[in-house]
């Protein structure tokens, strides 16, 4: 077990030393979206640009990518454990996934927690050598609304996708290949 | 018969086949050959079998997902850890004396799902492909017709005869195959309220967490193991684990548990550490609920943030806790996560969870008497996994084939197809296809790795990796069910009422008429 609290023995003890690796103070963060330019120079020919969103509460945090179908959104964000979950806002459904489990997402998720600094969204960054330039911020109550909209989404595992085909929304995501790049 | 004429009757058998082998002129090459004798001792020991008609206890065992072609690869897969060549490895229920095929079909698709096919193995009737315990009359997620139409469940019938109870899952507990062992529900994704539409509320459907929480038959179900817990705990609260639950209800089902049981010696706990502090000699009632979800893979269990139990040491503390009741017990013993492996086209993880699944049979075998207890074990549908090409023997059952020469010895390089490619031994019809995720952890889900069918050079590729994923045909974003046959297996008392070709609704008539559950035979 990587947790060195799993040697604790007691039971109550084990579970506040659980409790205590996972709990951070939410209470902070200002619900707001902030909507970045990415100028993608990785592109063959010019510079291509296009508007990535960040959505953010105490415990979600969501990242949305202009022309994408799908929103990848991360439940208890700022804890060690978080949920992520892929919605689709055409078709009003989220696939939950178990845990996140490559390096590569959970170095996306560390570059977008650095974005905001002191409880704001910084103005310039580089993620994944592409430019983030903030253009707007919005701190409203429209942010919660939003997020509480997609986490009433009907919501299947990513292990149970394949049981569920006679569901006809999630039939059509599965036959037509739903699965996108952020 | 009296055994004593029993054993007369064996030897003089045994003597007819040994002296015909002699007196029909078997070559010596023949008949010293290890096959040779090695078949002439499983007749002697089919031969010995007696037939035994009264079980006390029943162990019903599901590998969901779990095909013919899982067995047989998951046996070569553990002959090979072992360290054997592997085909001639056998899994423990493969000792079984009794077998037969199993039909699987629901009432209305050809390839079926969990949900049916336990409602046909739990209640001897089979029904639609998403339904609980509901009769086939009904319309699938309608709450206003399946009233009226519940099934009795061989939990129930065995409850009622005072018999203990115990459920075990790799999935989640409420998950279709646990709950058709003791839910009604015209629809397997209601598993807690947050998924019940507001008209069936009101009509008075249950969420299936609720329906074991407040099971009402005798008194209640001993032993519940298994995942699920976001179902049982409100949308508010963040568990141990740090995932939040599911109902919209406020109910926090796992209090309640601990309420109903507050009189009983009675234990509710969640991770490896409180499982194996379990008093099993004085506890008669456990809920254990390991994850928020389904539990982990075998593989990635050493990965679990509270821990959690293997599927082996499940089935032997849970038999402790319900053998201590005279009347006998009724356990079924779920590996969930087969059927996720492959829907996910990872290979590695279904077979390793099959092994494990084998190992939880053993240790039910280990700690039961055969003349006493009829063990079931069986599957509830197949996938489309197969086993092919001609790999020589021995070789790696999650490798490339490699075949052997025109003299029939083994070749060192893999064989290639008409593409110049080489190719796994196996792979899937349809699915996700081709990914490769290394060895280690998560391999089973793919975020941004859109589906890969056909074929790809996995020549430099370790195809035996845990997060490889194989070739499929198809693109489908989830690689399906099968519908050809299952196998059953069995040994106890009324195993040998399993043979031929039979439909999955008979189970339960073979438990019934074994264990005498509805209180006397049909004959
Ligand atoms: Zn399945």
């Amino acid at each position: 077990m990587k947790n060195k609290c799993f040697f604790i023995v007691i039971t109550l003890l084990y579970a506040e030393c659980l409790f205590a690796g996972i709990k951070t103070d939410t209470k902070s963060i200002v619900s707001q979206r902030a909507y970045y330019r990415v100028i993608d120079s990785e592109l063959q020919g010019k510079p291509k640009s296009y508007t990535l969103t960040v959505w953010m509460t105490g415990n979600m945090l969501a990242l949305e990518k202009a022309g994408n179908s799908s929103i990848a959104l991360w439940h208890n964000w700022q804890t060690s454990k978080p949920t992520l979950f892929q919605v689709f806002k055409e078709h009003d459904y989220r696939i939950e996934f178990e845990r996140i489990h490559t390096q590569k997402h959970q170095r996306l998720l560390a570059q977008l927690q650095a974005l905001l600094q002191d409880g704001s969204f910084v103005q310039r960054a580089t993620i994944n050598n592409k430019q983030l330039i903030l253009q707007r911020l919005i701190k409203d109550d429209m942010v919660e609304l939003q997020i509480n909209r997609w986490s009433d989404y009907k919501t299947y595992d990513y292990a149970d996708i394949g049981d569920n085909e006679a569901d006809p929304v999630l039939a059509k995501l599965i036959h037509q290949g739903f699965i996108q790049k952020i | 018969m009296s055994s004593m004429t029993k054993t007369i009757v064996v030897s003089a058998l045994s003597a007819i086949i040994a002296s015909n082998a002699q007196a029909s002129i078997i070559p010596d090459a023949q008949k010293t050959s290890s096959w040779f004798v090695d078949g002439q001792t499983a007749i002697a020991k089919q031969l010995q079998q007696k037939k035994q008609e009264r079980a006390k206890n029943v162990i019903v065992f599901v590998g969901d997902g779990m095909g013919i072609s899982t067995i047989t690869a998951a046996r070569i897969f553990a002959g090979q850890l072992a360290g054997n060549s592997g085909e001639e490895y056998a899994l423990s229920f493969e000792t079984f004396p009794y077998s037969g095929h199993v039909k699987t079909y629901n009432t209305n698709q050809q390839t079926p799902d969990s949900a049916g096919t336990m409602t046909a193995m739990m209640t001897g009737v089979k029904t639609k492909a998403g339904v609980i315990n509901i009769a086939p009359d009904t319309d699938r997620a309608s709450c206003e017709t399946a009233q009226g139409y519940e099934l009795k469940t061989a939990i129930e019938l065995a409850e009622e005869k005072g018999m203990a109870t115990g459920i075990i899952s790799t999935a989640r507990i409420t998950h279709a195959t646990p709950a058709a062992t003791y839910a009604k529900v015209p629809e397997r994704n209601w598993e807690s309220d947050n998924n019940l539409p507001d008209y069936a509320v009101t009509l008075g459907c249950k969420d299936i967490a609720a329906q074991l929480v407040e099971f009402e038959v005798g008194d209640g179900i001993d032993v519940a193991m298994g995942g699920g817990r976001r179902h049982f705990i409100p949308e508010t609260k963040t568990d141990i684990e740090g995932k939040n639950g599911k109902r919209k209800d406020g109910r926090d089902l796992t209090i309640e548990w601990q309420q109903r049981y507050q009189q009983q010696a009675a234990a509710y706990i969640e991770n490896q550490a409180q499982f194996d502090n379990l008093d099993t000699a004085n506890v008669n009632k456990v809920l254990a609920l390991f994850n928020s979800s389904h539990m982990q893979y075998e593989t990635d269990r050493v990965n679990d943030v509270a821990g959690e139990p293997s599927l082996s040491e499940m089935t032997s503390k849970a038999i402790d806790v319900l053998s201590k009741d005279d009347d006998g017990f009724f356990l079924m013993v779920e590996s969930g996560r087969i059927d996720h492996g492959h829907h996910a086209g990872n290979a590695y993880r279904a077979l390793e969870d099959t092994v494990e699944f084998a190992n939880a049979v053993q240790a039910a075998m280990d700690k039961t008497n055969a003349d006493e207890t009829l063990i079931i074990v069986t599957a509830d549908h197949s996938h489309v996994f197969t086993i092919a090409g001609y790999p020589q023997r021995g070789n790696d059952i999650l490798g490339l084939v490699k075949g052997t020469d025109a003299n029939g010895n083994p070749l060192d390089e893999p064989t290639l197809a008409k593409d110049g490619m080489p190719y796994t031994t196996v792979g899937y019809t349809n699915g996700l296809g081709y990914a490769d995720y290394g060895q280690g952890n998560g391999g089973d889900q793919r975020y941004d790795d859109n589906a890969a069918s056909g074929r790809y050079d996995l020549t430099t590729v370790d195809t035996s990796n845990s997060g490889f994923h194989q070739e499929a045909l198809v693109p489908l974003s989830s690689e399906t069910h099968a519908g050809e046959d299952i196998s059953i297996h069995a040994q106890g008392p009324g195993a040998h009422l399993i043979n031929g070709v039979i439909e999955q609704n008979v189970i339960f008539h073979i438990i019934n008429q074994a264990a005498e559950l509805s209180g006397k035979k049909y004959q």
